[in-house]
């Protein structure tokens, strides 16, 4: 039987258009995800102690879970916002795919199960770290400080710098220095590697009010503060050589690739071109995932030269 | 650019997007106990 136009106007209201798994799967920002994965691996990969084969892959999986929620949420509240930007317009919500609450409860729930699977997997520690950081990105950064303050996403980037931490925490229980310095890298690395973007799509954020720091300060100074958290981002990925926790040859590598990164924000700085914005928002994505497979190569080595 | 929606036009029609999805959810279900059931295992086998 066909539906009428009235029985699809109704549907429109409660959600008709019905979302495939592909669209809860964006929902969960996969990319995002991946990134989340990769860290958490790292963190648990170098951590002294061991961990079951199954346990590991479990509490994995529950780390990439808990922020594809944690993005699902995210996802709920910046519906608005998210309509109004060329970036993010296709998104479930904003394109009529799926219904704002079908995306709060998946988050929600996945949110619940996440932090259960993992405490059963691992440690209630851990899974206390996975809670907040879901909060942290739901609640302080998405509701609280997105739409607020130009810093949203220097204090908001803790909840990406928290993964490697809750991957040490999962297999040794406890918290030390080494986990913090992981993610001390990565809470430095966030401002560049957004305002990086953030200068490029500048009139999206300003379309949708948002006060990234372009719009409030302006190009000028937003390079300028990318110089300052590249210069003081790129020695902290070096420490790990110096407390023991790698080899000299990884505070090599990452200082080279951390002097690049200063180099392009310097050129950034100079130029204040889109092309070379991009350039660094690219070199960020690999500047990171360059510092943590570093920490997972040296830990391999290490292991198998028996070190 | 904007994806075009996909529509349901027939009550069948939306019946059968709707039959697929509970199937993966089914399935995410079922991973799930699966999961559950293993970790418990693993557990009382005494593994850290």
């Amino acid at each position: 039987m066909a539906l009428t136009s009235q029985q699809q106007m109704a549907g429109a209201a409660d959600g008709l258009f019905e979302p495939s798994v592909g669209h809860f799967w964006s929902l969960l920002k996969p990319r995002v995800m991946s990134l989340v994965v990769f860290t958490g691996f790292a963190g648990m990969y170098v951590a002294p102690g061991s961990l079951h084969p199954l346990l590991f892959a479990i509490a994995l999986f529950a780390i990439a879970a808990g922020a594809g929620a944690s993005g699902a949420i995210n996802q709920w509240y910046d519906r608005d916002i998210d309509a109004v930007m060329s970036r993010t317009k296709s998104r479930p919500i904003p394109a009529g795919f799926m219904a704002p609450a079908e995306a709060l409860t998946l988050g929600l729930v996945v949110s619940a199960l996440s932090v259960l699977l993992l405490g059963l997997a691992t440690n209630w520690l851990a899974a206390s770290l996975l809670a907040f950081t879901i909060f942290f990105y739901a609640v302080v950064y998405t509701v609280w400080l997105k739409r607020r303050t130009p810093q949203n996403i220097v204090i908001g980037g803790a909840a990406g710098a928290f993964p490697p931490m809750i991957g040490w925490t999962a297999v040794t229980g406890t918290l030390s220095i080494e986990p913090l310095l992981l993610f001390a890298i990565i809470f430095m690395w966030t401002p560049p590697h957004f305002w990086a973007l953030a200068l490029v799509k500048n009139e999206d954020y300003t379309r949708a009010k948002i006060p990234m720091l372009p719009v409030v300060s302006g190009a000028v100074e937003t390079r300028r503060q990318i110089v300052i958290y590249a210069v003081l981002m790129a020695p902290l990925a070096v420490v790990p050589s110096f407390i023991g926790m790698t080899s000299l040859a990884y505070g090599v590598v990452t200082g080279l690739a951390g002097a690049v990164f200063v180099g392009l924000s310097l050129k950034l700085w100079a130029n204040g071109s889109d092309k070379t914005a991009m350039q660094l928002f690219g070199y960020s994505i690999l500047y990171l995932f360059l510092v943590f497979l570093g920490l997972v190569i040296d830990r391999f080595v290490a292991a198998w030269v028996g070190v | 650019m904007m994806e075009q929606r996909k529509q349901p036009k027939t009550a069948t029609e939306m019946q059968h997007m709707r039959k697929g999805r509970n199937w993966v959810l089914l399935g995410i279900i079922a991973g799930l106990v699966a999961l559950f059931y293993l970790l418990t295992l693993i557990k009382v086998g005494g593994a850290s």
